[in-house]
């Protein structure tokens, strides 16, 4: 490429420049605006009616709540401290629009672990480690009679397994090897856990808080974190279906994620059963349209066959947790 | 310019239709309430609407 002086341009330089109008009007730069525009602050809630309302409700309904919870407390820190080998990915990938959306989805995740450690302080009046862990229902305690599905703990297991692998190809340098890497580790955050897994916990609370009348802080704070949840699930899997589309292969990927934890999508698990009260058939038939969204983002086909699981009336889990 | 969205709710595949894409996303969410007693996250319309083909009913 030569300048305008009939010059050419030193590619060294041309690297050091990464806008380009056709990026600036593509999706990943859009949904970077729209974070940008549509920031908002955990401060700028009102938790008192949460803390009169903790008061007033009975120790049954306590643990039940808590149960979600604190699984979001642990949650929402747990994906905030993964999120970097995405990031290294991005920018080994060379694709910059990718890494601008990524540092409002680190901070908006920040800012959903900030706003649960902030309810528990001021409703529940618990933050230490040692004060919250004890309500975290413990997974390995919720089991499948039938023997056919193992419910395992997607979340803290398999985010940090594939994050390190991808963070390790990023570092080597290989391009297919972090393509890959990144649509498994995509497909477990933006897919599977933020995209299907969570969906109806946070429908679970969301119904639970108008259920009893009671905690519009939570209420509200929920709504929030699914906005900015709405750009985390579509990101990835735009980028999921960029990938897939280059190389058709990667659709396996997916499917393999899916696979390997798909006992925590058949059956609801312990701490989407904690609330009495609720329909929860109605949470199984939307996971799969959350399943099938997912799907029809990435442009990949949906296995029919889990669909059916998750529809089946048979699978229930016998849920024998106990506080961590 | 009209824009569609396929709802893949298990048991419905309704597709709702609207004038422009916030009057789908309205749409959209009044469908999810009324039908399934749910709600559907904005990007995920957004990003999965279609221009609709000259025609068509308001909701199918």
């Amino acid at each position: 490429m030569a300048d305008g002086n009939g010059s050419h341009l030193d590619p060294d330089i041309l690297r050091r420049f990464h806008f380009t109008r056709a990026m600036v009007k593509g999706p990943m730069y859009r949904k970077y605006k729209f974070a940008v525009k549509k920031i908002w602050d955990v401060d700028d809630l009102d938790l008192t009616q949460d803390a009169a309302d903790w008061e007033r409700i009975s120790e049954q309904q306590r643990e039940g709540l808590l149960g979600v919870t604190i699984r979001f407390l642990a949650g929402e820190q747990a994906v905030t401290d993964e999120l970097v080998p995405m990031i290294a990915a991005s920018h080994a990938l060379g694709r910059f629009d990718w890494v601008t959306y990524l540092s409002t989805f680190l901070m908006e995740e920040a800012k959903h672990a900030e706003f649960f450690m902030r309810w528990h302080d001021e409703v529940v009046g618990v933050l230490e480690p040692e004060e919250v862990a004890r309500h975290f229902l413990v997974r390995g305690e919720t089991v499948d009679p039938s023997g056919r599905f193992e419910v395992r703990d997607v979340l803290h297991e398999a985010l940090p397994r594939y994050g390190r692998e991808l963070l390790q190809a990023a570092i080597d340098g290989d391009q297919d090897e972090i393509e890959a890497g990144f649509v498994r580790f995509s497909a477990a955050y933006n897919a599977f856990v933020e995209g299907v897994l969570t969906m109806p916990s946070y429908e679970i609370v969301i119904d639970t808080t108008v259920l009893w009348d009671a905690f519009p802080g939570l209420r509200q704070g929920f709504k929030l974190i699914l906005r900015d949840e709405g750009r985390h699930i579509t990101f990835g899997t735009q980028a999921c279906r960029t990938l897939i589309e280059k190389n058709p292969e990667y659709e396996a990927l997916v499917h393999e994620v899916f696979d390997e934890y798909r006992g925590n999508l058949v059956g609801l698990v312990e701490y989407q059963k904690a609330v009495p009260g609720l329909d929860l058939d109605k949470y199984q038939h939307q996971k799969v349209r959350h399943y099938r969204n997912r799907c029809r983002e990435m442009g990949i086909t949906p296995n029919d066959e889990l669909i059916e699981q998750i529809l089946d009336p048979e699978i229930d889990f016998v849920v024998g947790v106990q506080a961590g | 310019m009209a824009r569609q969205y396929e709802c893949l709710e298990a048991g419905c595949g309704a597709t709702i239709v609207a004038a422009d894409q916030e009057a789908l996303v309205e749409a959209v969410q009044q469908h999810m309430a009324d039908r399934h007693g749910s709600f559907e996250l904005e990007d995920v319309i957004i990003d999965m609407s279609t221009v609709v083909d000259e025609g068509k009913e308001e909701e199918r």
